[in-house]
């Protein structure tokens, strides 16, 4: 099957099985390995890529479904060679133990900041909810997310809004 | 033989392929609960496969509009867009509630209204939440020998009659409602009716308890629509359901007691403490008496924001 779709901004043109998964397509195919896979059913979110500006699972999600779509993927969120904010911060926290998981977090973590720009920590674990960290580190990950929208809290002054 | 994928994006192509397709067809819109249950889809729901026909990006599907005396939510639509549709967010709390509690923000990024009731988990918070509003589900049969395609409107409680056991790959089986689709049938809408919607003084909630870490089943799931009126709760409607328990939809006999917390809640434990949960599929899970201390306290937590103290 011709598949006709966008992939990190580049339109691309894809003779495909259409039961084939998207996360095997980019990683095997593409050789895009940003895009982990875990479980392969959903649960784990080290697939996520976003469809359409819209974080998903691509463990979960079939090539024949991606005609006319919009996939983003890790590769594609720094095109510029240098970290989005919410990479240095993750650095900055030490908020990655393996590694594993944080490709899948970055996407989640990235649209859910373009969405809103101050989330709280209670907004944050939610959009977190289909992230499985098996080193445990969420504290670390949760306070990265939240660094890049709030400024460090001192003594007596709000927090102010970094990125508007 | 070679399973062919059609991908219509328009209604017409769609109805076309179901007309005149065998009966071993399967239809799909965000393919969340195939793929997860069986990694290998195609070949996994059941042998012979031969089309897969996805309707997730169907033009026209997926709208959630105000109709005539109803609101229609579209069968494709995401679960995320119920969890953004102003209408709902202002009018349907419970509904509002269920698709924020559905599973993870990714998954219910590309799972569609449709497929979440065909599924037909008995832990569906939306489900739920639909069952209590009295939801209206709307279903094309497609074309067969001598009869016409048409549509069929009923009752949500009714689209599902008995119990359906999934054989899962590893084993594991899964029980769940089973519907009343047939193979080529299409879920078209599901519509709730505005007088169950915007009755003054009308309120609605869904709680879940999930026993274990587990973004997908709950174990318990309650969801309440009513109608409070001069301090008094004029009508509450109840729906419970979960792995370990048949659907329960019925009337809260609680007609005109004070909507104040000491009496409201008093009674409303003595109605769950005499309700024989014993009567219910029991697969393990907790007890009858345990059961009613759960649904007790989800409908309690639910109501609380609405009673006085």
């Amino acid at each position: 099957m011709l598949v006709e779709w966008t992939l990190n901004g580049r339109p691309m043109r894809s003779e495909v099985s259409p039961f084939k998964k998207l996360h095997d397509y980019l990683r095997a195919d593409l050789k895009l390995l940003g895009t982990n896979i875990g479980c392969s059913e959903g649960k784990c979110g080290s697939c996520t890529v976003w469809v359409d500006n819209e974080p998903v699972n691509s463990c979960l999600m079939l090539m024949g479904q991606v005609e006319g779509k919009e996939i983003t993927t890790i590769e594609g969120i720094n095109q510029k060679e240098q970290f989005t904010p919410l990479q240095e911060n993750m650095l900055r926290c030490s908020a990655m133990e393996c590694g594993f998981c944080i490709p899948g977090i970055l996407m989640t973590g990235t649209a859910l900041l373009e969405k809103n720009a101050n989330p709280n920590r209670l907004e944050i674990r939610e959009s977190l909810k289909g992230h499985l960290c098996a080193c445990m580190g969420y504290q670390k990950i949760v306070d990265a997310i939240q660094g890049v929208a709030l400024t460090p809290v001192s003594s007596g002054e709000a927090r102010v809004k970094l990125k508007t | 033989m070679s399973t062919t994928f059609y991908n219509p994006k328009y209604l017409t192509e769609a109805f076309d392929v179901l007309d005149k397709h065998s009966d071993s067809i399967v239809v799909c819109g965000g393919m969340t609960h195939l793929l997860r249950f069986y990694p290998h889809f195609p070949e996994g729901p059941a042998d012979g496969v031969d089309g897969v026909l996805h309707v997730g990006d169907l033009a026209g599907l997926a709208e959630c509009k105000e109709e005539v005396g109803k609101f229609s939510l579209g069968a494709t639509c995401r679960i995320s867009d119920l969890n953004t549709d102003d209408y709902l967010i202002r009018n349907t709390n419970a509904i509002w509630e269920a698709a924020q509690q559905t599973s993870t923000p990714q998954i219910r990024n590309r799972r569609t209204l449709a497929g979440e009731l065909a599924w037909g988990s008995y832990h569906s918070p939306l489900t739920a939440a639909l069952l209590a509003y009295d939801a209206e589900i709307r279903i094309r049969r497609p074309a067969q020998k001598e009869v016409m395609a048409h549509e069929e409107s009923f009752d949500l409680l009714h689209f599902y009659d008995e119990q359906l056991e999934r054989e899962l790959p590893h084993g594991e089986k899964l029980v769940c409602r089973k519907s009343k689709l047939g193979p080529r049938d299409l879920i078209m809408k599901v519509s709730v009716s505005e007088k169950n919607i915007k009755q003054p003084g009308s309120f609605s909630f869904c709680r879940s308890l999930t026993p274990k870490i587990s973004t997908e089943n709950p174990g318990v799931v309650v969801s309440v629509r009513g109608v409070i009126s001069s301090g008094t709760l004029a009508y509450a409607k109840l729906v419970a359901s979960g792995p370990w328990m048949w659907t329960l939809r019925e009337e809260i006999p609680l007609e005109g007691t004070k909507a104040k917390a000491s009496v409201l809640f008093e009674k409303l434990y003595q109605y769950c403490d005499r309700y024989p949960f014993e009567h219910f599929r029991r697969d393990g899970g907790p007890s009858a008496g345990q059961l009613s201390l759960i649904v007790f306290g989800l409908i309690k937590e639910g109501l609380s924001p609405y009673v006085a103290n």
